[in-house]
């Protein structure tokens, strides 16, 4: 279990609110756009053909004799596209470090967990160059277990390509809805902010979880080494010690770009360390988004 | 370019070490798996050139490194000429083997103290200062025999500077030719590249002539020969011997102490003046004509009462020269008695036609006290049985025949310095008697000359007398005083004749009246052989009962008797002396110095030997079942070695010959220039070795050592 119980005390007051309207398909906390059958009246509206006649206050009829059609605010439960990358560089951890997969899941495990508690529907694509596993959004009890299951099934293997996976969510998504990335994000050039700008404009809410390994931060290794890449990149010879300064400041303008980037596309960004705790930067994501929404 | 230690440069096969250790870190690169491989590859691309750079300049510092230790360790040097004093500096590292000359010559000076030591010791202590720090150096003194003075070649030159300085000569022979032996010896275990052999010495003729020096300096590498005197020495004055005999008056108790002394040089003098001492008791004095050059003998007669070991010495009362020759010592025991066995080949039973019987009276005369003679008498036939130890003199007395078994004895015997006579009778075959005795015989046999019986009434006119005698000699001496011609009254009927061949060392002592040798004496190893050509008693002549037959016999006896006292004085100092002192079995001998010094020795069958240290007389003594007592036969007196004293130095063109002839070296006063120099390479190897490692380490350290170590010190500062 990706979750622990410990792990979800600390998330039992939790509730993910969405910042904008969402559609759902159930009653949640999520204001809908949609007038419809609710408990919270809205407004009255002059009865058309296809009004649903239930929704006629017979009273309002009584008195002014016009049919009139109550309409209520309506609330909505909140859909979730989870996306996890399992490229073979999401498989890397030194030492005695989880590898970047296992803090991703725990992070998706997390957020999969104060959605459900809210009564929205969380669902998980798996990808890697390609799509892999995909569990629709839904709402039912056993969705926290499979999506445990898939993420805790998922190997680190093959090339990333985001584009792919946001672009099969982009087909997919109909209602507004919140797609969370978790990803390393090593590709290279802007394709990620180019597609996640899309589903912004469209209306979903973006969320990039950027994980990162102090590895990858501090290259900390001595003596001559031979890299290895992780997705059948080319070997490369070099003297960590002669690297260590230029690839500190390409790695740190990468994840700087990466950032700003969704800044200002309006995507949610949070990086995430493998030696932090997972459930603290799900604390503090949620934190950052209230905080965004008190804002706004 | 040379090297000291050139072995050390197959350390240059090192350099291997850094290239298969740079060629094995790239085949031995660790492998890691790591995510951001295009960000990596992007800085290896900004990084390449410099880091490639490095990594030659890491492999440069390294090759270099194991270059440059190699080469100083092998201590180069440019070599090069360097003339005049100032080639100190720059000489090459050598070792330098000191020869001191303390033979006797050195004792030479103009007011009796030893100047050319003194010299010698300057020219030393000045060399060890002149020595680089390098340069090793030993010292070794050329006595009698060398003496190392302090151990092998050594940096340490305060060492050798205070054995210099706490040296006390001895003024002994010299051995410098086996200094210089000893010389070749530390120089061939020396690693360095120039070998100098400083010879500090008075180049007197009895050193440098040996012909073992020419041959010892071969290889001696370069010879100094500073001048240690100005010419040679102005004169000397020596004591050469100082013997004594009976005195010519034949009285007991009485002897005659003769010192001759010789004049070197200009130093002769119409009266110089002749001390005698026992001990510190002037005992008379004695003035001699000695004319330049010249020889004198300076006699004394005394009455020395007493038997006791006297320690003569006679001295010259100017100090002139050499001091260790001018004055000598003889060990002298007057009251003992010469034994002698007499070895009866006819013996008779009418008293006095016994073969001994004149003999035995003549050298039994006397009332036995000192200076006497004890005469034991042995048939032939108890010969072979009876021991020879404690005897002076054997005479056989017309013996026919000698076992081989004696003959060994009796060779032996005077080998060790005894003596032996030989008188014939009608005993006498004289192939017989050749066969027999051999070597013991100063000459050869021929035959027996008959010339008339003893009471022919023509007998004066047929008969020979004893004509011719050696009147220097200590035997005839005596003769040569008023009344001695009686000799010649004697009438010798028979005879045997000698081989006409002369024997090498045989000396005709008397000849009869018809020329043929009447008494023959020869040197056999220490002792002497004498024979007398007709008999002891009066078969063959009438001499037994002339009054020249006991002075005659006496003196002869004493003569070859004494030898075996006499030897003592020819101990020198620094010469090796063997004391026999088998016939006493001693458990431990014991050698008391002039100085009072004790040497205990121990020897192989009771032959010890020793080498006296200083001139005066040695006392003896001997531990016999746990007592100590006085040896006095042993006892012996070490004067300075005869031949020290030609001070006569050899030729300037003799000693640069001989010098030459090594084949190498700068002879003369302090090494005249033209010594070769020499740069050291090695320091500023060491110090770029040195700062290889600097940069091979500052290029090793990893950029975050640097940055954290700035982060540090800015943290520090503020």
């Amino acid at each position: 279990m990706l979750l622990g119980s410990d792990s979800r005390d600390r998330l039992g007051s939790l509730r993910l609110r969405a910042r904008g309207v969402v559609e759902g398909a159930m009653g949640g906390q999520h204001r809908n756009p949609h007038r419809g059958a609710s408990v919270e009246f809205a407004e009255y509206k002059e009865y058309a053909p296809g009004d649903e006649i239930r929704h006629i206050d017979w009273r309002a009829w009584g008195r002014v004799d016009r049919y009139f059609v109550k309409q209520f605010e309506d609330e909505t439960n909140y859909r979730a596209y989870l996306l996890l990358d399992t490229s073979g560089s999401m498989g890397f951890s030194l030492e005695e470090r989880q590898t970047k997969l296992a803090a991703a899941s725990t992070l998706l495990a997390a957020i999969s967990w104060i959605l459900l508690a809210q009564g929205d529907a969380p669902g998980l694509l798996c990808f890697d160059e390609r799509p892999g596993n995909y569990l629709p959004p839904s709402s039912k009890r056993s969705q926290f277990e499979e999506i445990c299951r898939l993420a805790e099934g998922a190997t680190a293997t093959g090339r990333t390509s985001v584009e792919t996976a946001l672009s099969r969510i982009a087909e997919r998504v109909q209602a507004r809805s919140l797609v969370c990335l978790f990803s390393d994000f090593l590709e290279q050039g802007d394709d990620l902010l180019r597609l996640a700008k899309v589903l912004r404009r469209k209306g979903h809410e973006v969320a990039l979880f950027h994980l990162v390994d102090p590895a990858e931060l501090e290259l900390p290794f001595e003596g001559l080494t031979l890299f290895e890449g992780l997705e059948g990149e080319e070997e490369l010879l070099a003297e960590p010690d002669d690297l260590r300064e230029e690839y500190a400041r390409l790695f740190a303008a990468h994840l700087a770009r990466i950032e700003q980037g969704a800044r200002a596309s309006d995507l949610e960004y949070q990086r995430v360390s493998t030696n932090d705790d997972g459930i603290a930067a799900v604390r503090a994501f949620v934190a950052a988004r209230q905080r965004r929404k008190g804002g706004r | 370019m040379g090297f000291l230690q050139p072995l050390l440069l197959l350390g240059l096969l090192g350099v291997a070490v850094p290239i298969a250790v740079h060629l094995v870190n790239r085949k031995k690169a660790v492998r890691r798996a790591f995510p951001a491989i295009w960000l990596l590859a992007a800085s290896k691309r900004q990084t390449a050139p410099a880091s490639k750079l490095k990594q030659r300049l890491l492999l440069a510092a390294r090759i270099l490194t194991f270059l440059a230790l190699p080469l100083a360790f092998a201590q180069p040097f440019l070599s090069g000429e360097m003339g005049g004093a100032s080639s100190r500096v720059d000489r090459l590292p050598s070792s330098v083997v000191i020869v001191l000359d303390d033979s006797a010559s050195m004792s030479w000076g103009r007011d009796g103290s030893a100047e050319r030591f003194a010299a010698a010791v300057d020219a030393a202590a000045s060399s060890i200062s002149d020595l680089r720090s390098w340069d090793e150096v030993s010292l070794i003194v050329a006595s009698s025999p060398p003496q190392l003075l302090t151990g092998d070649l050594s940096s340490s030159h305060g060492t050798v500077r205070t054995a210099l300085e706490d040296y006390m000569p001895r003024f002994g022979g010299g051995d410098l030719a086996g200094a210089l032996e000893q010389a070749k010896a530390m120089h061939a275990s020396s690693k360095l590249p120039q070998h100098r052999t400083i010879v500090l010495t008075d180049r007197t003729q009895s050193q440098w002539a040996a012909p073992a020096l020419a041959e010892a300096l071969r290889g001696a590498g370069v010879v100094e020969l500073p001048e240690l005197v100005e010419g040679e020495g102005s004169g000397n004055l020596t004591v050469e011997s100082l013997t004594v005999q009976p005195a010519d008056d034949g009285a007991a108790g009485r002897y005659r102490f003769e010192a001759q002394v010789r004049s070197s040089g200009n130093t002769g003098a119409a009266e110089t003046e002749v001390r005698l001492f026992d001990g510190t008791t002037p005992l008379g004095v004695s003035k001699v004509a000695l004319p330049a050059s010249g020889r004198a003998t300076a006699v004394f007669q005394l009455k020395v009462e007493g038997n006791e070991l006297h320690d003569i010495r006679a001295e010259v009362s100017e100090q002139v020269g050499m001091t260790a020759d001018n004055s000598r010592h003889l060990a002298f025991q007057p009251g003992r008695a010469l034994r002698v066995l007499l070895v009866n080949g006819d013996a008779r039973s009418v008293t006095y036609a016994d073969e001994l019987f004149f003999l035995e009276h003549a050298l039994s005369a006397g009332d036995g006290a000192s200076g006497a003679l004890e005469a034991v008498s042995v048939g032939a036939e108890s010969l072979a049985g009876q021991p020879l130890d404690g005897f002076d003199l054997v005479v056989l007395a017309n013996l026919a025949r000698l076992s081989k078994d004696d003959h060994r004895r009796l060779l032996a015997f005077v080998q060790a310095g005894h003596g032996l006579l030989t008188t014939v009778g009608n005993n006498a075959v004289p192939e017989e008697l050749n066969a027999a005795f051999g070597t013991l015989l100063p000459r050869p046999f021929r035959s027996v000359k008959v010339l008339c019986e003893a009471a022919d009434p023509d007998a004066n006119l047929k008969a020979v007398r004893i004509s011719s005698i050696d009147r220097g000699h200590p035997v005839f001496r005596i003769f040569a005083a008023p009344g001695g011609q009686t000799i010649s009254s004697a009438l010798v009927f028979r005879y045997l004749t000698l081989e006409p061949a002369a024997t090498e060392g045989a000396k005709t002592l008397a000849s009869f009246s018809d020329g043929a040798p009447a008494l023959v004496e020869r040197s056999e190893g220490a002792g002497r052989v004498a024979m007398l050509a007709t008999t002891v008693d009066l078969e063959w002549n009438d001499l037994a009962i002339r009054t020249a037959y006991l002075p005659l016999m006496r003196r002869l006896a004493s003569y070859l008797a004494r030898q075996s006292s006499e030897r003592r004085v020819d101990a020198e100092v620094g010469a090796e002396q063997v004391i026999d002192a088998a016939a006493l079995t001693p458990e431990r001998l014991t050698v008391v110095a002039p100085s009072g010094g004790r040497s205990v020795l121990e020897g192989p069958e009771g032959r010890y030997a020793f080498r006296p240290a200083e001139a005066g007389l040695y006392r003896v003594l001997v531990s016999v079942a746990g007592t100590e007592t006085a040896a006095d036969s042993l006892s012996f007196a070490a004067n300075a070695p005869a031949a020290e004293s030609n001070l006569s130095m050899a030729t300037p063109d003799a000693v640069a010959a001989m010098v030459a002839r090594s084949g190498e070296g700068v002879a003369g006063a302090a090494a005249e220039g033209g010594s070769s120099s020499r740069r050291d390479l090695w320091p500023w190897l060491l110090f770029g070795a040195l700062l290889l490692v600097y940069a091979e380490s500052f290029l090793q350290v990893r950029r975050r050592v640097w940055k954290r170590l700035g982060e540090r010190l800015q943290a520090a500062r503020s």
